[in-house]
């Protein structure tokens, strides 16, 4: 058991160093957020539309979305390790080389695709841009429908080619399960996600034939207007996660196992 | 498999320190480029759904109007040049172009004029009304938005490079109507001034004469501009400015926008002023301490910590407070306590006296006047009237006396004779509403006459039979007796009018803590070009001075001459 177990640890110990690597770098990042530029840029902030007069509410308010922002960067920074880590389990499918590499590129698309959904979203529930909010509207409903569907035409044209090519020697080594594992996704996701293309669809539709006003009118007091330079680097620490998650597929992947540019710490993940 | 150097695990584990080092430089150029002093940018919910209150439409009758004065002058156009209205330091912009709101928060029907006057505006030594209105003609301005053009400011003439003597700001408080009340925007540095004391001595006794108050707000906001025949010297300084070399250009946050005080000037009652005051303090602390976006502890505006450069701008000062010319009177507070051998016949509807002003006067009809009846029952009567003034009393040693009365007796003719059929045909006597108004008297056999007032001339008669000694009161209020000798009354109807006089404690304390006058001078260092610098005193020119006069006349208004506060009016009918 301890013989299997550290193989295991050293196989992937590669992998374990780069994802420790990331967290902290991550961790690094969120502290001198919070730590050093926040109550130099942030602290005195207003919310957007504050009612609130009393100077005592106005500071609980602001700590309060303080808190919110950052338990929302902590758990993307969580859903980023998750989904780098499902990504990496596609090693255990044992695919031929040819049909790994394909699954692991789309795979890998998709999983961006996913992320800047939940990264669009996310913005969208703390920030809004100042110099239109109606461009706002239109950005995150036309973001989050393309993301979604690019997401979708990933794991689509994953399964399509499963199909297609089942038949082909080199691509059949477990099809069975990598394609059990797609479709279970694929039906999970569309059932999961129509209904928020669904409900940005229905935004710009009301918005362009029926003159409606968006439902943003009951803006809470927490959402942040990012009028100034620096406000901006609230939303492009997501970024920064995107990229984490980006160069660690890109580079602690399985794939890179399977291909000839694949080194020899990397190589963890067999056949 | 591959050995460790021909991977590429310097990508794997470089790029990740690579995206956060090039996040920490994206944050720092951020940071950089930031202005902190700059509040979020308002959003535009328009499209989201009504935001805009409904408009009150003014009522004519509860209208509350109030003149804007706005100086003009080229030293002014320095608060005004600055883009944003957004801004922390840009406060008097954002005052200026938020005054109707403001106004509207002081009262919600009042309704602005705006005039505009300049370091050449003259009209100090005017007795004239006329005149003053036709300078007020001139000097209006049809919107404010006129003042937030710096365009629109006077440029610098040949009158201030040659070194004037401008008495802008005693020809403002001279030209004011004193009707409603005023406020004056300036920076008390009229370019070219040299004021002698004797100009404000006019305006400033046409005001405290009037039992009307003077309030000044002192205020600072971002300035950068040119102080022109700055101390009266011929020599223009720049302050605030950069001239835009390139040495001061890196250091421009050292010179730029740099704090310099402005004034509201607030003339009224003293309810008025205390109003208006606070609300142009509430706007103003409103407006610095909810767009500061900046860190206090840290950062630095104008060599100044932002903490103390807004406890600076948030410092006020109002005159008003220790040494109010008035206390406000009113209407109701002065009334009869008792009456002792009267009827009375008319109940006061208490009318809402304006502060300061008398409670009633001559043209006020018998609407509102108490009346009391004084039966000739026989000749040793003596009807005693008590009446009260208790003003409100918020400061030292004022007193109140009353040391004369005038009585006018009133001709009562009927204008109309009506029948009440009513009575005739069942007994009933009309219902009280019908009669028991001024000017009723029921007659018999159903009938009521309608009366009408006439003054008739006084006879030589001294109506000796009026008697009112001359009491004197403390801060609490003055009780004065009105006896009337019932037995050698002739009959009639009379009016009784009853002045109070307030006299002013004239052991006018001092300022006390005058050091803020100098923290809120210019000093030396804020000043640059033309290389006069060293030649330049480290005091404004005219604050100290300009209010030492408005205290001066006050104290002189108030110990030389009683302010007339209220005056009583009570109708006596004799039968």
């Amino acid at each position: 058991m301890w013989k299997r177990f550290s193989g295991w640890l050293v196989r992937y110990s590669p992998s374990i160093i780069l994802i420790l690597e990331m967290t902290f770098l991550y961790w690094v990042a969120l502290a001198l957020l919070f730590q050093a530029v926040w109550p130099n840029a942030y602290s005195n902030a207003e919310p957007v539309q504050s009612v609130l007069t009393a100077a005592a509410d106005r500071m609980a308010e602001r700590t309060a979305f303080r808190t919110n922002l950052q338990n929302a960067l902590i758990w993307m920074g969580i859903a980023a390790l998750i989904l780098y880590v499902i990504y990496s389990a596609n090693g255990m499918l044992h695919m031929s080389h040819d049909a790994h590499v394909k699954f692991s590129k789309r795979f890998r698309g998709a999983t961006h695709s996913c992320y800047f959904v939940l990264m669009v979203n996310v913005c969208a529930d703390y920030f809004v841009l100042p110099w239109a909010n109606q461009g706002w509207i239109w950005l995150r409903s036309g973001l989050t429908v393309l993301g979604i569907l690019l997401y979708l035409g990933f794991l689509i044209g994953m399964g399509a080619g499963y199909l297609k090519n089942q038949s082909t020697e080199k691509y059949r080594s477990a099809y069975l399960p990598a394609a059990s594992l797609l479709f279970s996704v694929v039906f999970a996701t569309l059932m999961k996600t129509f209904d928020g293309i669904g409900m940005a669809l229905r935004d710009i539709w009301q918005y362009i034939f029926l003159h409606r006003t968006i439902p943003q009118i009951s803006l809470p007091n927490t959402y942040y207007v990012l009028s100034q330079p620096v406000d901006y680097l609230l939303p492009l620490t997501l970024l920064f996660l995107w990229l984490l998650l980006y160069l660690a597929m890109k580079f602690a992947s399985p794939l890179a196992a399977n291909t000839s540019e694949g080194g020899r710490i990397y190589s963890a993940v067999k056949l | 498999m591959k050995k460790l150097k021909d991977t590429k695990w310097h990508f794997a584990h470089g790029w990740p320190v690579v995206v956060l080092v090039v996040l920490i430089v994206a944050g720092l150029v951020l940071l950089k480029q930031s202005n902190l002093f700059e509040t979020r940018d308002p959003i535009n919910f328009a499209a989201f759904g009504e935001t805009a209150a409904p408009a009150v439409t003014p009522n004519p009758a509860t209208q509350d109007d109030l003149d804007v004065w706005v100086d003009t002058s080229p030293s002014m156009a320095g608060f005004v040049k600055i883009g944003s209205s957004d801004r922390v330091p840009f406060v008097y912009r954002f005052l200026l172009e938020n005054m109707d709101a403001l106004v509207k928060a002081y009262s919600p029907n009042a309704v602005p004029t705006y005039y505009q006057f300049d370091s050449q505006y003259s009209l100090a030594g005017s007795d004239s009304d006329a005149e003053r209105a036709n300078a007020r003609t001139t000097h209006a301005v049809a919107e404010s938005a006129a003042f937030t053009e710096s365009s629109n400011y006077t440029a610098k003439t040949d009158a201030i490079a040659a070194g004037g003597s401008s008495s802008a700001l005693p020809s403002v408080l001279n030209t004011l109507e004193l009707d409603k009340p005023a406020l004056i925007l300036t920076d008390f540095e009229a370019d070219g001034l040299t004021l002698p004391s004797k100009e404000y001595q006019k305006p400033l006794s046409r005001i405290y004469g009037k039992g009307l108050c003077v309030s000044v707000v002192a205020m600072k906001g971002a300035y950068s501009g040119i102080l022109y025949n700055y101390l009266n010297d011929g020599d223009n300084y720049a302050y605030g400015t950069t001239n835009n070399s390139t040495k001061q250009m890196i250091e421009k946050n050292k010179y730029q926008y740099r704090a310099r005080s402005f004034y509201a000037v607030i003339v009224g009652t003293g309810r008025q002023c205390a109003e208006l005051s606070a609300q142009m303090i509430a706007a103003y602390n409103n407006f610095c301490t909810r767009r500061i976006v900046a860190p206090f502890a840290h950062l630095t505006h104008a060599d100044m910590r932002v903490e103390d450069f807004v406890a600076s701008e948030t410092a006020n000062y109002r005159l008003n407070e220790q040494y109010a010319p008035v206390k406000s009177v009113d209407g109701k507070e002065a009334s009869v306590v008792s009456a002792s051998g009267m009827t009375r016949i008319v109940e006061a509807t208490p009318t809402p006296a304006v502060d300061g002003a008398a409670v009633s006067d001559t043209s006020t009809t018998s609407n509102g006047i108490p009346q009391y009846l004084i039966r000739k029952k026989s000749d040793l009567q003596t009807a005693t009237l008590t009446l009260r003034v208790s003003p409100p009393s918020e400061s030292y040693a004022d007193t109140y006396a009353s040391d004369s009365f005038a009585v006018e007796p009133i001709g009562l003719s009927v204008i109309k004779q009506n029948h009440v059929e009513a009575v005739n045909a069942s007994g009933v006597t009309p219902a009280a509403t019908v009669y028991d108004r001024p000017g009723i008297l029921l007659a018999r056999g159903g009938r009521y006459v309608e009366l009408t007032e006439k003054e008739i001339q006084p006879a030589e008669a001294g109506y000796g039979w009026f008697t009112c000694p001359e009491v004197k009161g403390d801060a609490n209020g003055v009780t004065l007796t009105l006896k009337v000798n019932a037995a050698e009354a002739a009959a009639g109807l009379y009016r009784v009018k009853l002045p109070v006089y307030c006299l002013h404690d004239t052991r006018v304390k001092g300022q006390g803590d005058e050091s803020w006058i100098d923290e809120w001078t210019v000093k030396q260092s804020n000043l640059s070009g033309n290389g006069k610098v060293q030649n330049t005193a480290a005091k404004t020119a005219n604050l100290q001075q300009q209010l030492e006069q408005f205290r001066i006349q006050n104290v002189k208004q108030s110990g030389q001459k009683p302010v007339q506060i209220a005056e009583l009016t009570v109708c006596i009918e004799i039968q």
